[in-house]
């Protein structure tokens, strides 16, 4: 079996064992300082940013940017895109959606990504099909 | 090397620091190779050539009056400048350090 | 020329005759590089980065047995069906044999540098298979039926024209269309359509992590995910090489990918797939194809802790000089050039010498791969082999005869400066490859050595 002539050619030509290093320690800046860290890099990867102040600012301004006719879901609750998918949910169903709007866990403020959980997503082509 | 992230040096440039009446000219890219490397210069000859063109304009473009390295290519990099009957000369390091 | 003649001086050659063409090579070449070094600069810790990547990799390297089997026994719990590939043969078999069990004609992939090793879509062709590229500089160099140039940008040696000639040829939009928003727009619906139809996905895999089971796919345009969400069956293909032990580690690889590739903080996107959605297959296919014989040459093992940036390829002044096509393989420029040799040392011989040991992809590369130590080391395999040049063998042999004498080499430059001062014809034509582009230099009033001894009073 191949795997098993791999794991042998890999176990016989491995050097001898080194170290991993120490985990990387560094100090977090205070919250305003990651915020500004983070909208700066957003900025320099032209990418749009609107500050809310609750969930009926966002809609509103959406329904402001898109048409009635444009099929807008949402995974967030109290949002009134949000929407109940039904189960199984056969990722082909998603084709129209012109927006998704997600709630991610977090942001980076180094490099202003976000990160997000199948849960979140409820159907993991969702953020890549709109 | 200006790929890596530390405090700039160039033991070369120190040197000439130390030269009266030297003014050292800034280039658009510090540090790129000029493409001599030996057997390099007549192996690769195509690349070697562009090479040493692109470093030379960018010595003229920057308004030197000579140019000067820390090795053989001073040969390569003349060469080309004679071959375009350019005003610019080439020093060896050693020669500046001498005067 | 023919394939089995190819090597990078001849094509190198060719490159050159359109000099305007080089510049602009060259330029688009620096001004990531430039990017590169302008988002690294903004990480005060980058060298303790790299540095730690390196640590993180040499460890995984030297215990490599049992990150693999970490790694497989995660995955199997997970959900994921492992298959083993001892080379690019057996590779390319796997993947045709799963299309051939689910009755698929076509298939999506996204950029995968593997199956560029392995020649998959050439073979899956043969087969009757269709494969679309989604990744879009991928799908570019397919429609124009060349390879990619380069592994990160693979269409860089294209100009805006001549990607809309193509797209005007096989998508159908306007002749002379050139704007960049209108070309991306097109190949966006192009692709979606592919995406909305294909039943089976590969995708390369950018890490795996052994603590987990899971895999890490980095896209820019999210084309990976695409494919393999709206598909019954996800293959991902990958180099035995491409573990991480934990996902903790995860972070310094990333911080380092995108920086080093593009000069971007981070890709679009940087998915991690773990288990297949209900009612999905997930294949993971575990390639060696000369990785382990590699691993065990001591000089040379370190170009296995490769991440596929592609920075070698960018600050490379030869590179960005003769074009990716002109190592004539997959994985180009210098990391090319101290992979390929292993696989066919004959094949490759050209590729270290194509090379001027200046060092800048040791300095740019994120994981600190030795590359131009091992470049310089692999010369001298390929040489002791009979690899080498005929000419340059003998051309050597002379230079070491000459050199190694004092009074050889004393000799010699008389000789030399005489023919320059009275006979130059001798010299200045067209059989001496010096003189093509440059003047041969001046003979001095006195060699060095006598100027030397007579300063410091040694006559």
């Amino acid at each position: 079996m191949s795997g098993e002539k791999i794991l042998a050619g890999v176990l016989n030509n491995q050097p001898e064992k080194l170290k991993l290093p120490a985990d990387l320690k560094f100090k977090s800046p205070d919250r305003e300082e990651l915020i500004i860290g983070f909208v700066n890099v957003l900025i320099l990867i032209v990418v749009k940013m609107i500050r809310i102040k609750c969930i009926e600012e966002m809609d509103k301004y959406i329904s402001d940017l898109y048409k009635p006719s444009d099929r807008i879901t949402s995974t967030i609750p109290e949002s009134a895109y949000y929407t109940d998918f039904p189960m199984p949910d056969d990722p082909h169903q998603f084709k129209d959606i012109e927006l998704a709007v997600l709630k991610p866990h977090f942001g980076v403020a180094e490099n202003g990504a976000v990160w997000i959980t199948e849960e979140r997503m409820v159907n993991r082509v969702l953020p890549f099909i709109c | 090397m200006s790929e890596l992230v530390e405090p700039f040096f160039s033991k070369p440039l120190q040197l000439l620091n130390m030269v009266k009446d030297i003014q050292i000219m800034d280039l658009e890219r510090p540090d790129e190779c000029c493409g001599f490397g030996g057997t390099f210069c007549v192996a690769e000859e195509a690349v070697s050539a562009k090479m040493g063109k692109d470093r030379v304009d960018d010595h003229v473009k920057n308004g030197v009056e000579y140019i000067t390295s820390a090795d053989m290519s001073c040969l390569h990099m003349e060469g080309i400048l004679k071959r375009r009957g350019s005003s610019v000369k080439v020093l060896h390091i050693a020669g500046i350090l001498n005067t | 020329m023919s394939a089995n003649t190819a090597n990078h001086v001849e094509l190198s050659d060719i490159f050159n005759e359109d000099e305007q063409r080089v510049n602009w090579h060259d330029e688009t070449l620096w001004w990531i590089r430039a990017k590169r070094d302008k988002a690294a600069f903004k990480i005060p810790e980058w060298e303790l980065l790299r540095d730690t990547a390196s640590q993180i990799k040499n460890n995984v390297l030297s215990d490599l047995h049992n990150y693999l089997i970490e790694f497989e026994t995660k995955a199997k719990s997970n959900g994921i069906i492992i298959h083993w590939a001892a080379d690019a043969a057996e590779h390319n078999k796997i993947i045709y044999s799963l299309l051939l069990r689910k009755g698929v004609k076509q298939m999506v992939k996204s950029k995968s540098m593997l199956t560029e090793e392995c020649h998959l879509n050439e073979y899956l062709a043969s087969q009757g298979i269709e494969v679309i590229d989604s990744d879009l500089g991928e799908r570019i160099v397919q429609l124009a039926e060349e390879p990619p140039s380069h592994i990160v940008l693979p269409c860089i040696h294209k100009k805006k024209e001549e990607i809309g000639e193509i797209f005007h040829k096989h998508l159908g939009t306007e002749a002379g269309m050139s704007d960049l928003q209108v070309l991306t727009e097109t190949a966006r619906i192009h692709l979606r359509e592919t995406f909305l139809n294909r039943k089976l996905a590969l995708t390369g895999v950018n890490f795996a992590i052994a603590e987990t089971g899971e895999f890490v796919v980095c896209t820019n345009e999210g084309n990976a995910d695409m494919g393999a969400h709206l598909a019954e069956i996800h293959i991902a293909n990958m180099g035995i090489e491409k573990l991480v032990p934990n996902k903790k580690q995860l972070g310094v690889f990333l911080r380092l990918l995108t920086r080093s590739a593009t000069g971007q903080p981070i890709t679009t996107y940087s998915s991690h797939f773990k288990k297949p959605r209900k009612g999905q297959e997930v294949h993971i296919v575990l390639v060696d194809n000369g990785r382990s014989v590699q691993l065990g040459r001591a000089d040379f093992r370190n170009s296995l802790k490769c991440i596929r940036c592609g920075a070698c390829m960018y600050t490379c002044p030869v590179y960005r000089r003769s074009g990716g096509h002109s190592y004539h393989n997959a994985k180009s420029g210098p990391i090319g050039a101290i992979l390929a040799p292993n696989l066919d040392m004959k094949k490759y011989a050209d590729l270290p010498f194509a090379c001027i040991l200046c060092g800048s992809c040791t300095h740019v590369c994120p994981v600190k791969i030795d590359i131009h130590d091992q470049l310089y080391k692999w010369r001298q395999v390929i040489v002791k082999e009979g690899y080498a040049d005929a000419t340059k063998t003998v051309g050597m042999r002379l230079m070491n005869l000459v050199l190694s004498s004092p009074k050889m080499y004393r000799l010699a430059g008389k000789i030399g400066r005489w023919f320059i001062q009275y006979i130059p014809s001798a010299v200045n034509t067209k059989y001496n490859l010096w003189f093509k582009h440059r003047e041969m230099p001046a003979p001095p009033k006195q060699p060095f050595r006598d100027w030397y001894k007579k300063r410091h009073c040694l006559i």
